[in-house]
């Protein structure tokens, strides 16, 4: 089991990894965001996975999986928002002309 | 057996995370995303967690990805990609960093899966006013959103 353990942590690392690699070299608004929500599914991959193999499991890793659910719900609702918004405006998805938003 | 299986799953969440990228539609990329959702739902029940995965598809495939696909399929044309190459060097430089500390994950592991129902009464006994908290951040992304929406965009008058 501790093989598998093993492996389970690397593809979230991994996926991890991707997601980051994602943020850095693409540009465009919704992939970003969508990144992020990569970014909050390995972290939960890795915390079930570290809580279920750890030999004194914490009952604070329920609360913090349910924080990391809110989060990435309250990130898909901004996702939305800021999407509605910017197709309305006719403003471009591209993250490096965002400066040019206006209130 | 068992090491195919997880080889096998890991394969799929990997592949799917990449294709976020490397699609070009945003709507194709969102439903490598839920792929990605599911896969890991799936290394979730590997880990004995089964109503902890039941969770994560109810609430990321079934609520998240629909409402995006739903509000993104509405208009979606194809997008410029990013920087593939570099994407791709980024992310296995990274892969091969991450791994590298895998192999100082503590040894004392446990035999057999804890199970994390059975700490949710503790949990939610020790940490309710977080839950408040989070409950109240929800709201105020939905009314924020709801507020935000009717000032700047004409879609609801």
């Amino acid at each position: 089991m501790i093989s598998e353990i093993t492996y389970i942590v690397a593809a979230a690392m991994a996926m991890l990894a991707i997601a980051v690699a994602g943020i850095a070299t693409d540009k465009h608004f919704v992939v970003i965001m969508l990144a992020i929500e990569l970014v909050l599914a390995s972290s939960t991959v890795l915390l079930v996975a570290f809580f279920a193999y750890n030999s004194v499991p914490n009952p604070g890793a329920l609360v913090m999986l349910i924080s990391i659910w809110g989060v990435a719900a309250v990130e898909v609702i901004t996702l939305i928002t800021f999407y509605i918004y910017m197709k309305y405006r006719d403003i471009g998805f591209d993250v490096t002309k965002l400066s040019r938003m206006k209130w | 057996m068992s090491e195919i299986i997880v080889l096998a799953l890991a394969a799929l969440l990997l592949a799917s995370s990449a294709a976020v990228f490397i699609l070009r539609r945003v709507l194709h990329a969102v439903i490598a995303l839920t792929l990605a959702f599911i896969a890991s739902a799936m290394i979730l029940i590997y880990l004995g967690q089964t109503l902890v995965a039941l969770l994560q598809l109810f609430i990321f495939v079934g609520g998240l990805s629909t409402y995006l696909i739903v509000v993104i399929s509405i208009e979606d044309k194809g997008r410029v990609y990013g920087n593939l190459p570099l994407f791709a060097v980024v992310a296995l430089l990274l892969s091969i960093v991450l791994i590298f500390a895998v192999q100082y994950l503590p040894t004392g592991l446990a035999a057999a899966p804890n199970s994390m129902l059975q700490t949710a009464p503790d949990a939610f006994g020790a940490y309710y006013p977080l839950l408040y908290m989070l409950v109240l951040l929800l709201f105020s992304a939905a009314a924020g959103t709801v507020l935000f929406i009717k000032k700047f965009v004409k879609l609801f008058r």
